[in-house]
């Protein structure tokens, strides 16, 4: 048994399978941002990630478009305010993105 | 480990919004509140036996720290840090603060009456009275308690400065050691929380502008 998983956890192609939408930092930092909320504006996320507005706005785009963060958009008087969130199918594909990960890596640099 | 990880995460979340200095000017403003009848009687200004004039500084004081608190966090610290509701376990917490602070204001509440009707002695020529002790232990359990599930780590020690400040003015007095003993331990234990706190408020404004949000996808 532990034989078998070995040899899973050294098996590189085990990368190919990894969420490319997940994979990119700037994402990967967002969605665990939002995992840790129930939700979030804008603003919030701008400053806890560090990203420029561009940059993040781009990357909400995709997560939304993979269904992984639900956006929500309001306005405040004349002002757009955007409350972000982790769905279901987000916070899951991050749950096992990690665990992909950790394998890979504890196969990878476990012999070292 | 990715539980642990993620933990701190959002602690550091929560605790970036103690960087606008907000409660510390709003806690060291409350302390000074307990300070300033004490101070204005030393100096001769009121009479200290009837109690209208320093209670009307008093919560003229908690008055003006609670609009800056309310108002501070509404338009000036959500505008520039974002809106953020916290997961289950954070809001379990600030049940547990919001529970603590109202048993708190209660206990305040009794010791006031207790005063006011003459059953506590306030102070002054008696030495420590059972009023400072009392005041003293409640803020520094409630205070802790709060800064233990706040993750606000200033909190422990300015539950340390609000609890010795009464104690410590009575004592003085009773030994006659400091011609104007509240003015000096006023200034050593509501002052630093000001100071503090107005140094973090303006390094807050400074390095955060207040940001006006673009669409999701417009670049």
């Amino acid at each position: 048994m532990s034989k078998q998983k070995k040899s899973d956890t050294s098996d590189l192609s085990r990368l190919l399978s990894i969420d490319k939408v997940i994979h990119e930092p700037a994402r990967f930092m967002i969605l665990a941002y939002l995992s840790t909320v129930e939700s979030a504006d804008f603003i919030f996320l701008l400053n806890q990630t560090g990203l420029t507005q561009g940059n993040l706005s781009f990357h909400l785009s995709k997560l939304e478009e993979s269904e992984y963060v639900g956006i929500e958009k309001q306005f405040i008087g004349k002002r757009p305010h955007t409350l972000l969130s982790i769905t279901d199918k987000g916070r899951k594909a991050l749950k096992e993105h990690l665990k992909v990960m950790k394998e890979l890596i504890d196969g990878l640099f476990g012999a070292y | 480990m990715e539980q642990l990880n993620m933990k701190a995460l959002e602690k550091k979340a929560f605790r970036s919004f103690f960087k606008d200095g907000i409660y510390d000017v709003f806690l060291g403003l409350m302390l000074l509140s307990f300070g300033l009848p004490l101070m204005l009687n030393e100096f001769g200004w009121i009479d200290y036996e009837k109690m209208t004039w320093p209670l009307v500084f008093a919560l003229t004081l908690n008055v003006g720290a609670l609009l800056f608190f309310v108002f501070g966090k509404k338009y000036i610290t959500v505008p520039r840090l974002g809106f953020v509701r916290f997961g289950k376990g954070r809001k379990r917490k600030m049940r547990h603060v919001k529970l603590l602070l109202v048993i708190s204001a209660l206990i305040g509440l009794v010791i006031f009456f207790l005063v006011l009707f003459k059953v506590l002695p306030v102070g002054g020529e008696t030495g420590i009275p059972p009023v400072g002790l009392i005041f003293g232990i409640q803020v520094l359990i409630v205070f802790s308690l709060a800064a233990y599930f706040m993750d606000f780590t200033r909190l422990y020690l300015y539950a340390f400065l609000f609890a010795v400040s009464l104690p410590v003015t009575f004592w003085l007095k009773k030994n006659d050691i400091l011609a104007y003993p509240s003015l000096y331990v006023f200034s050593l234990t509501a002052g630093p929380m000001l100071v503090v706190g107005w140094i973090l408020f303006f390094r807050f404004l400074r390095k955060f502008p207040k940001k006006i949000e673009q669409g999701v996808g417009d670049e």
